[in-house]
């Protein structure tokens, strides 16, 4: 059987979600990495199987698909063994799944527009270059920071509360696909001072001490270390652009 | 019993209520105002509400039998179709599902900017847009239009051939801006995109659930009016 490929790049939220979903799912993948700077995502193949110019995609022999929220649920109900999908997304709780799908869905409009937001305009604009000037530059240019800056500590707030009430986000047990999602946001604020509490810096631990402890139990889930090494590479060039003030 | 919590002039809340009448369920819609801190009626930043809803967002939709309350129209949606097994609007089939759960997600940062250039800046006052966002945002629609458009030139509905909950999340934001609704924006560049809202218009229980769109029309009219006296 040919493995299903992933397009994506480890500097991106949601294919690194897509990543750690697939290693969790126990199923090989070839993963085919996006330059943007190259305009990888611009090529008349990759239009082809995105016209959004956006990833990750997966291409599943002649299925394709993108949006993270979409694959990681293909990717677990296609392969993973079934104690994985119950821990997951469980096919045997309708109510469970549904909690799970309205943390997802919440991600979309409140916490990545604040977390991505601002690390896009304070990291990964002086990191990566993007040929489409479509997605990053843009938003960059028509979004105050300051609404950036709020979403961020409101979504923050709001899932404080949520995690006092149970240990993960979605009131499941153990770790669930909206805990992967919404975690994947959350740690990309490692790019940020570790000494200083958001929104600008990475240390939970006074203001949202949920969040903290949570992101704990999120770093310690199988695979979390394989997943963000590709990203946290970057971090010595992150810090030393910092300490050159061009940050 | 289900409570729907909402308005219907908000697009989401109109998306799930179109699924339940579709699903024959027996619930009861309760107003809540998006975006007010009032208690009457209920606004969704009031302290009452928000103790429900932590976000404070509307749709929300609670089941008093099981104390389940959840928010975000889609996740409502897929719920509501799964509990009572609406096989046709979300497939079974594990590709056809996924394919469903794709435009779903790329809803949010798609097609509802629709609602977010034209519909928002008249009804929504409280957010407040700058004329730069609000100029990117109108960029946005005709580039999502023309997305729409290529993937609708190759299926009569967004999931090949059969009407999914993937129509009725796009369609809110999309569909209520042609012509014969709210005329906030010209589709007559995107014949599949009008041709898609036709043949959406058609599906059950549309009718009754968009009787909304003649008073939001109203309202439209009037501050059009009035911004052409100024």
């Amino acid at each position: 059987m040919t493995k299903p490929i992933v397009w994506g790049s480890v500097m991106s939220q949601p294919t690194r979600a897509v990543l750690w979903t697939a290693l969790l799912s126990r199923v090989e993948i070839d993963f085919r990495p996006i330059d943007t700077g190259k305009g990888d995502h611009l090529t008349p193949e990759f239009l082809k199987l995105n016209p959004n110019k956006k990833f990750p995609v997966v291409q599943d022999g002649n299925f394709v698909l993108h949006e993270s929220h979409a694959i990681m649920k293909y990717l677990l109900e296609k392969y993973a063994p079934a104690d994985v999908r119950e821990q997951l997304y469980p096919p045997s709780d309708l109510e469970a799944r549904s909690r799970i799908d309205t943390w997802l869905d919440w991600k979309h409009n409140f916490l990545r527009p604040g977390a991505c937001g601002l690390i896009r305009r304070r990291v990964m604009r002086h990191l990566l270059p993007d040929v489409s000037k479509h997605s990053m530059v843009w938003d960059l240019k028509e979004i105050p920071a300051e609404r950036e800056e709020r979403m961020l500590l409101d979504s923050l707030k709001v899932m404080d509360d949520q995690i006092a009430a149970g240990s993960y986000i979605a009131g499941t047990n153990s770790a669930s696909l909206a805990d992967i999602a919404l975690f994947t946001e959350i740690s990309q604020l490692d790019l940020l001072p570790q000494d200083v509490s958001p929104p600008h810096g990475c240390d939970f631990s006074k203001d949202f001490p949920n969040v903290h402890a949570w992101s704990q139990r999120l770093r310690a889930l199988e695979g979390y270390e394989t997943i963000i090494s590709g990203f946290t590479r970057a971090q010595p060039k992150v810090e030393a652009l910092r300490s050159q003030g061009k940050l | 019993m289900l409570k729907l919590y909402g308005v219907l002039g908000s697009q989401p809340a109109r998306a799930v209520y179109w699924v339940l009448k579709l699903a024959n369920a027996d619930f009861e819609l309760i107003e809540v105002m998006p975006g007010s801190d009032k208690e009457k009626p209920l606004g969704s930043r009031n302290k009452e509400y928000l103790a429900k809803v932590p976000p404070g967002i509307v749709p929300a939709l609670e089941d008093t039998e099981t104390g389940l309350v959840l928010w975000e129209s889609n996740a409502i949606m897929t719920y509501i179709a799964d509990k009572f097994k609406m096989n046709d609007l979300y497939p079974e089939d594990l590709g056809a599902r996924a394919k469903v759960q794709q435009w779903m997600n790329w809803h949010h940062h798609n097609s509802r900017v629709f609602t977010f250039a034209l519909f928002a800046p008249i009804f929504r006052p409280d957010i407040k847009f700058s004329e730069k966002e609000l100029k990117g945002n109108r960029k946005k629609c005709e580039m999502v239009a023309n997305l729409l458009d290529d993937a609708l030139s190759r299926s009569p509905y967004l999931v090949g051939d059969k009407f999914t909950l993937a129509d009725i999340a796009v369609f809110e934001d999309v569909g209520e801006c042609a012509q014969q609704h709210l005329a906030l924006f010209d589709f007559a560049k995107h014949k599949n995109v009008e041709a898609w809202i036709k043949r959406v218009e058609q599906a059950p229980e549309f009718k009754e659930s968009h009787a909304v769109f003649p008073v939001l029309k109203k309202v439209i009219d009037k501050v059009q009016k009035n911004k052409a006296k100024l």
